[in-house]
């Protein structure tokens, strides 16, 4: 039944695939994110993060099944998609003999809609010289303009690739300064990659953890914390776990500590555990995001 | 107040403890108006959504109040609804040092021995810093 | 268009500075030449319009080369650097990136020829009436077989340049067609006869160039768009 009502989606993936010969390092990849939401997709190097995004914007062919951002089919018409995107890339390849304002005039010049006010502002918050030269710029300062291009066009949808990998701690709060503020315009959706925690933590309303070109988890990152609880229990001698509550993402026996974390804990869980297992001292703890992941990335390198 | 990105609870109920003790201590008095959601954001670096949504809780809890496009305060009861659900979250830290210690055997007359000496070391920090 | 136009511009410019130089250096030979040969004051018009002749001859061949590598650094050079990962996700479609370039490339070719027309239709026979017509008259049965190599030089650097990364290699592909053409055809007459040698070779050998440039040209262009990767 469709809802009408319902704006589409600001991305909406359905069966992306791209190998490269025989690697496949984006497998089948569904994914919905709604409009208005900050989604974080985390993952180890070599996941498939970049590569997903790259296929969004258009950057990469696409092996197979479809990418439609803002209800635009991205391998039909990759310009209306670029003209209502903004985008910053992981590694950054701008015209290095442009000055700063010529890059900002440059980029201009094919957006219909500039927010000058909001260019300016950050040009002075960034504090970013108009007349350096592009091949001048730390880093730091290259993350920062690439972001000062990306948002001042007010686009829907803000796509980040590992915005602040190698960023110093201070530039690395600047950039955030500039991101949140671009976040709090409720229409836009953002979309970030990275592989630090602490980012997704911070900015991601919805997580997506993608390990081996697939999507491991799916879930707003509350929800995770709170509905992820890892159990210890205590076996008696010589007796293995008989039963397993469904939801269980990895498990491990040592001596007679069995270790269980479940994807959705609840109380109830308890009696059964207790009952039909021979175990006593079961205790349940909390994870932080970190322990989250990792479990559940153990948990499937265990059933590979 | 500052958020610990690495802690096992989510960063929503951070900010609504984290104000809760600040209107319990007295930091903004009844009445006073709090930051916005967008100032509180980009100070604390984190999700403006996260920040809306603490303070939606607070607002169910009775602490604080909006005033459509005027801004958020601090509710008339505030101070003491913050005080009660300070309590309860100092409740539930309670429940998880108890759980620990009786999982570590420990007797009731020693775990009230560790609470003491504790209490007076906690104490004693906290009049050397002011 | 105006700042693509202006970013192609600033990234060709050392191309386009040594096609000035391809472009001037040979009139300032014969300047040169004049001036020790006969003096500035003392050399007569005719002598000028046949030195001027050479000169404008020199010019449009040597400006060949520079054709040949604007094509081949125009679409490769910003592989190399990179820098079309940047352009690949802003708005600007791939037509629009082309035109761009066409266009510039379309300009110096412009200018190239423009300069050998004017002194070779108007300059030279005004400044010596007769007997540099009869010099002219011979040179201009050579310029279709000019132009026909400066477009197979363009045309098949151009295509090299739309699907590889080096720019030298691209370049490396115009000149390679253009020594290519002869061989193939000569082989032709070698195996069947035909064409036959001197008029109808030569023929063959323009119409062959000019649709082995524009066809290059046309392939490139599709293939730069139809693909993915910047």
């Amino acid at each position: 039944m469709i809802d009408v009502s319902r704006p589409e989606p600001a991305v909406w993936l359905r069966g992306l695939t791209k190998k490269y010969g025989p690697a496949t390092v984006v497998d089948g990849l569904d994914l919905e994110i709604p409009r208005g939401s900050t989604f974080g997709l985390i993952g180890p190097n070599g996941a498939g993060k970049s590569t997903t995004l790259k296929m969004m914007m258009g950057m990469l062919s696409i092996d197979a099944g479809s990418a439609t951002v803002l209800g635009v089919d991205v391998s039909a018409d990759p310009t209306a998609v670029k003209r209502r995107v903004g985008y910053v890339p992981e590694i950054h390849s701008i015209y290095r003999w442009m000055r700063v304002g010529e890059v900002i005039g440059f980029v201009r010049s094919f957006y219909p809609k500039w927010n000058a006010g909001l260019c300016a502002d950050l040009l002075d918050l960034f504090e970013l010289d108009p007349k350096k030269k592009v091949k001048q710029l730390s880093k730091g300062m290259l993350a920062k303009l690439a972001l000062l291009v990306a948002v001042s066009p007010e686009p829907e949808l803000l796509v980040l690739d590992e915005p602040m990998s190698g960023l110093d701690p201070i530039v690395r709060e600047e950039f955030l300064d500039g991101v949140l503020r671009s976040m709090c315009d409720s229409e836009r959706t953002v979309l970030f990659s990275s592989h630090t925690i602490d980012d997704i933590q911070r900015l991601a309303d919805t997580v997506g953890l993608l390990y081996q070109g697939r999507l491991l988890v799916h879930s707003p990152v509350d929800d995770l914390l709170t509905r992820t609880k890892r159990i210890r229990a205590v076996l008696h001698d010589g007796v293995l776990p008989r039963w397993l509550p469904e939801t269980t993402i990895w498990q491990r026996v040592q001596r007679r500590e069995w270790l269980l974390t479940v994807g959705d804990f609840s109380e109830d869980l308890l009696p059964r555990l207790r009952g039909e297992n021979s175990v006593h001292d079961v205790e349940v703890q909390d994870l932080s995001l970190e322990d989250v992941f990792k479990d559940y990335v153990k948990g499937r390198k265990g059933a590979a | 107040m500052r958020i610990d990105p690495k802690s096992h609870v989510p960063v929503f109920r951070q900010i609504v403890e984290g104000l809760q003790s600040a209107i319990a201590a007295g930091i903004y008095r009844s009445g006073e108006v709090l930051p916005s959601v967008r100032v509180l954001a980009i100070d604390l670096q984190v999700n403006p959504n996260t920040v809306q949504r603490a303070y939606e809780e607070l607002e169910r809890q009775e602490v604080i109040e909006a005033r459509r496009g005027v801004g958020k305060f601090v509710a008339r009861n505030g101070p003491r609804s913050a005080l009660g659900q300070a309590e309860v979250a100092v409740r539930e830290a309670f429940e998880r040092g108890v759980d620990l210690a009786c999982d570590a055997d420990l007797s009731k007359t020693r775990i009230r021995e560790l609470f003491n000496d504790v209490l007076s070391q906690q104490t004693e920090a906290s009049r050397a810093q002011r | 268009m105006k700042a693509l136009l202006w970013k192609d511009y600033r990234i060709n410019r050392q191309v386009l500075i040594v096609g000035f130089c391809l472009l001037v250096a040979p009139y300032l030979a014969a300047v040169s030449w004049i001036w020790y040969d006969r003096g500035l004051t003392g050399a007569g018009a005719h002598h000028w319009a046949a030195v001027l002749a050479f000169a404008a001859q020199a010019s449009v061949i040597c400006s060949q080369m520079t054709l040949v590598l604007l094509a081949g650094y125009v679409i490769a050079g910003e592989r190399r650097d990179r820098s079309a990962e940047f352009l690949a996700y802003l708005p600007p479609s791939r037509s629009a990136v082309l035109t761009s370039k066409a266009l510039l490339s379309a300009a110096v070719a412009l200018v190239v020829w423009g300069v050998f027309l004017i002194v070779a239709e108007i300059v030279v026979p005004a400044l010596s009436g007769e007997a540099a017509a009869g010099q002219s008259a011979s040179f201009a049965q050579t310029r279709p077989m000019l132009l026909a190599v400066g477009v197979t030089l363009f045309g098949m650097a151009w295509l090299g340049s739309s699907m590889l990364e080096s720019p030298t290699y691209s370049a490396a592909i115009g000149v390679v067609a253009v020594m290519l053409v002869p061989i193939a055809l000569s082989l032709c007459h070698t195996l069947t006869g035909q064409p036959a040698h001197g008029d109808d070779f030569m023929d063959w050998l323009r119409g062959l160039y000019f649709a082995l440039g524009a066809g290059g040209f046309v392939a490139g262009w599709m293939y730069y768009i139809r693909r993915v990767e910047p």
